[in-house]
């Protein structure tokens, strides 16, 4: 996705024009978040539309909720905004199978007693220990390429996800190319770079049974003996006290499809940083870390949206929603929220507080989030230590999905720290 | 077995799983029944590969007479 910043780019003599070209795209469409201005699109409809009703060719219709008190409310009041009619576009306009069984696709109470296993294994302390498990595996793909002084941010980052998860998960590391491609094709079927040649339905089905094969392939291996406390509480899940082999695999493939989303945070904060040629002063700065995590987050936004369904008419952002209706949040339109963020298409590094919704919020906020700012923070670290200045090298390439927004390829120059290049001469 | 799982009749042994409106999930579930059924463990792949009675049930006989020559 362009993350352009109607405020000031185009100039604001000309910003109406921008925005009311951009205005009626389809925010549905895949294509958008590829060749449009999904950013042009929010400014506009927050200012004058923020909860409306969008229906484009035979697509389903939707209302459509883009400023941040609005998303936030929708995703916090799980009684008037049920996740069990399924949580994402693909979906819309029929059953979701999952419902009740997959967390994302089940409200509290049985929501919570499902959840609570799972986030154990995933809080902030058992996380602790993968620290190290993901600095090796950042290490062991950033190295080779900052020292060949070119590198395709987006393309190194790919594999992270299912690195770091299958470690913590304990699948085997032969196994890993294979699940980032499926993971690739569930979360950007339209994606040219992961689309089969029989087009996006086929591959996001083909993904689906091979993750979902998978997944149970592994589980039936590991009955008895789940090998750590992520797969434990994963084959442990039960639904009404009853164990159930669908939700376990549906929650693998939950978990998975979700870290898919998470490189995009630190993709488009470096190239952010090496655009603005502001890398080597940030670099340079430890103590922001943690600001500039959130930062990422906020302004990479790569969950895009979630859907919900009221449960009763229920009036939103003062406009009345009936009954039944599918609502569609838009997370990156909630993080540029001009009530809320002070500057919001400023990429801002010291922002603080920095309340973003970028890992959702209310009861189904991300399960993987300790594990994500954990991720991201050991890539800025490592990227900091290896290299001394980036520039950019290209326009970047925005990937066709309505659901994970980020880069398809983001090309830099590296210049290596001379530190780092003593070290690899010794190291021989 | 499949039509309580797919709540469509009738079901053919050359019928598609998938396309009688099976989804992963219920193949999940479906497997796990076969399991018990036959007695003997059908790797997930199997019904994802070959989504029709007919090739499960051989892919069932072969696993038998692998289990026996073992």
């Amino acid at each position: 996705m362009r993350l352009t910043r109607p405020d000031r780019d185009p100039p604001p003599s000309t910003v109406d024009a921008a925005v009311d070209a951009a205005g009626d795209a389809d925010l549905a469409d895949p294509m958008v978040y590829a060749d449009g201005d999904p950013h042009a699109v929010w400014y506009r409809l927050r200012r004058t539309d923020p909860v409306s009703w969008r229906r484009t060719g035979d697509r389903p219709g939707y209302w459509s909720v883009t400023r941040y008190a609005d998303v936030d409310r929708v995703l916090r009041d799980h009684r008037s905004f049920t996740s069990t009619r399924g949580t994402f576009l693909n979906v819309l306009g029929r059953p979701d199978p999952a419902s009740g069984r997959q967390l994302a696709a089940t409200d509290p109470p049985r929501h919570t007693v499902m959840r609570s296993p799972l986030q154990q294994a995933l809080s902030i302390r058992s996380t602790a220990d993968q620290e190290a498990v993901i600095r090796k595996q950042v290490r062991a793909v950033l190295v080779p390429a900052a020292h060949s002084g070119w590198m395709d941010l987006a393309a190194l980052m790919t594999g992270l996800p299912v690195a770091v998860l299958g470690t913590v998960m304990g699948l085997p590391e032969a196994d890993w190319p294979q699940l980032t491609r499926l993971a690739m094709m569930a979360v950007a079927p339209h994606e040219p770079r992961w689309q089969l040649p029989k087009g996006p339905d086929a591959t996001l089905q083909r993904a689906h049974r091979a993750l979902f094969a998978y997944f149970q392939d592994q589980a039936h291996d590991r009955a008895g003996n789940p090998g750590s406390d992520l797969m434990s509480a994963l084959l442990g899940l039960q639904v009404d006290g009853h164990a159930d082999p669908g939700a376990v695999v549906a929650n693998c493939y939950s978990l998975m499809v979700g870290a898919a989303t998470w490189p995009h945070a630190a993709t488009v904060a470096l190239v952010e940083l090496a655009a603005s040629g502001r890398y080597a002063q940030w670099a340079a700065r430890p103590d922001l870390l943690d600001p500039l995590v959130e930062e990422a987050f906020r302004w990479a936004s790569p969950a895009n949206h979630f859907l919900r369904h009221t449960t009763t008419a229920v009036e939103l952002g003062g406009v009345g929603l009936p009954a039944g209706a599918p609502v569609v949040v838009w997370l990156g339109s909630a993080n540029r929220d001009e009530a809320v963020f002070a500057d919001p298409y400023t990429f801002d590094p010291t922002r603080w507080p920095n309340r973003h919704l970028a890992f959702g919020s209310g009861p189904h906020n991300c399960l993987g989030a300790p594990l994500a700012r954990r991720m991201i923070r050991v890539v800025f670290e490592e990227v900091f230590a290896l290299v001394a200045d980036l520039a950019p090298a290209g326009e970047p390439s925005h990937l066709a999905s309505n659901f994970v927004a980020g880069y398809g390829c983001a090309p830099v120059t590296v210049e290596v720290r001379e530190s780092a290049l003593a070290k690899a001469g010794r190291d021989g | 077995m499949w039509r309580a799982y797919l709540k469509v009749e009738p079901v053919g042994v050359d019928d598609d799983f998938f396309e009688l409106g099976g989804h992963s999930l219920l193949a999940a579930d479906l497997l796990v029944a076969t399991e018990r059924a036959v007695g003997v463990h059908v790797p997930a792949t199997t019904l994802y590969l070959q989504p029709t009675i007919a090739e499960l049930a051989e892919a069932i006989e072969q696993l038998r007479a692998e289990e026996v020559g073992t």
